[in-house]
């Protein structure tokens, strides 16, 4: 199984890909286009949605975005929904876990657990990326498993949800 | 019963140089708790460079302690991050990979 991870705002060399185990680190704006729906007009079809608002990410998985990340992890269940229907990709951004600290990081620890429990009790194809926009938010691919496994994902899911964003954000090209 | 343990090859951002030994544990207690730290029982089994060693951990709280690690950026008050690299039952396996990737230019090439 290879696996891929995706990142923001930094530069990553093949020999830091290969140390952490993964196949390619897509970069967004550079591998990947990803489309901020709190701030963009630009319309997000088969590129990768973000957003802080559940509003935002509705718009983003009913215009067929690839893969859709809510930044602070927090979704309505109605943008859980809409992104089955569309058959998008709900990415948990887990950079809202290794960057917090103290109580914050407890509770997007449990957040993130209730959106995913509700994600898989649905069905929905989920994907776990660092969204790391610095070198201290990068992890291995052993740490994204096991920090998938924290938030709830089975063990099979975790690494899935890891290789199988390839399929979502190789395709995204800017 | 005798303890089963892992090995952990465990790469920092950072050079180590000036860090304590005890902060490190002392960060690792704090993410997995008191009691889950007595059983994980951790202890640098090697240290390869000054950037790279092998964490020995008891088997019981291998994934927690590979999902603590991620959680570390700072140490001895400077921001830091620690990788999980490779984990194997014996240290010859964790010597076998260094040599095996090249290790040591790898870390050369990347991160700093």
């Amino acid at each position: 199984m290879e696996y891929y991870d995706a990142a923001i705002g930094m530069q990553i060399g093949a020999s830091t890909e290969k140390l952490l185990g993964f196949r390619k680190i897509f970069v967004a704006g550079k591998d990947f286009k990803l489309v901020d729906m709190d701030f963009s007009k630009e319309d997000p079809k088969n590129s990768i949605a973000m957003g802080k608002t559940s509003l935002g990410l509705l718009k983003a998985s009913r215009r067929f975005a690839k893969g859709i990340i809510p930044v602070e992890i927090d979704v309505d269940k109605r943008v859980v929904e809409s992104i089955k229907e569309n058959e998008s990709m709900l990415l948990i951004p887990l950079n809202r876990i290794v960057s917090t600290y103290g109580i914050v990081r407890a509770r997007n620890i449990k957040i993130a657990s209730k959106v995913l429990e509700y994600a898989l009790k649905r069905r929905v194809s989920v994907g776990f990326i660092t969204m790391a926009s610095s070198e201290t938010q990068l992890m291995s691919f052993m740490q994204l498993i096991e920090l998938a496994k924290l938030i709830g994902a089975p063990e099979d899911v975790a690494r899935a949800g890891i290789s199988e964003i390839n399929e979502r954000i190789g395709e995204a090209t800017p | 019963m005798k303890r089963k343990y892992r090995y952990i090859l465990v790469m920092s951002l950072k050079p180590l140089n000036g860090v304590d030994e005890r902060d490190f544990y002392a960060e690792l207690m704090r993410l997995i708790g008191e009691l889950h730290f007595a059983e994980a029982n951790p202890k640098i089994a090697r240290q390869i460079s000054n950037r790279l060693f092998v964490l020995k951990i008891s088997l019981s709280q291998y994934e927690e302690a590979i999902a603590a690690l991620a959680l570390i950026k700072r140490i001895s008050g400077i921001e830091n991050a620690f990788y999980t690299i490779y984990a194997s039952g014996t240290l010859k396996a964790i010597e076998k990979y260094i040599k095996s990737t090249n290790m040591g230019s790898l870390i050369e090439s990347n991160l700093n």
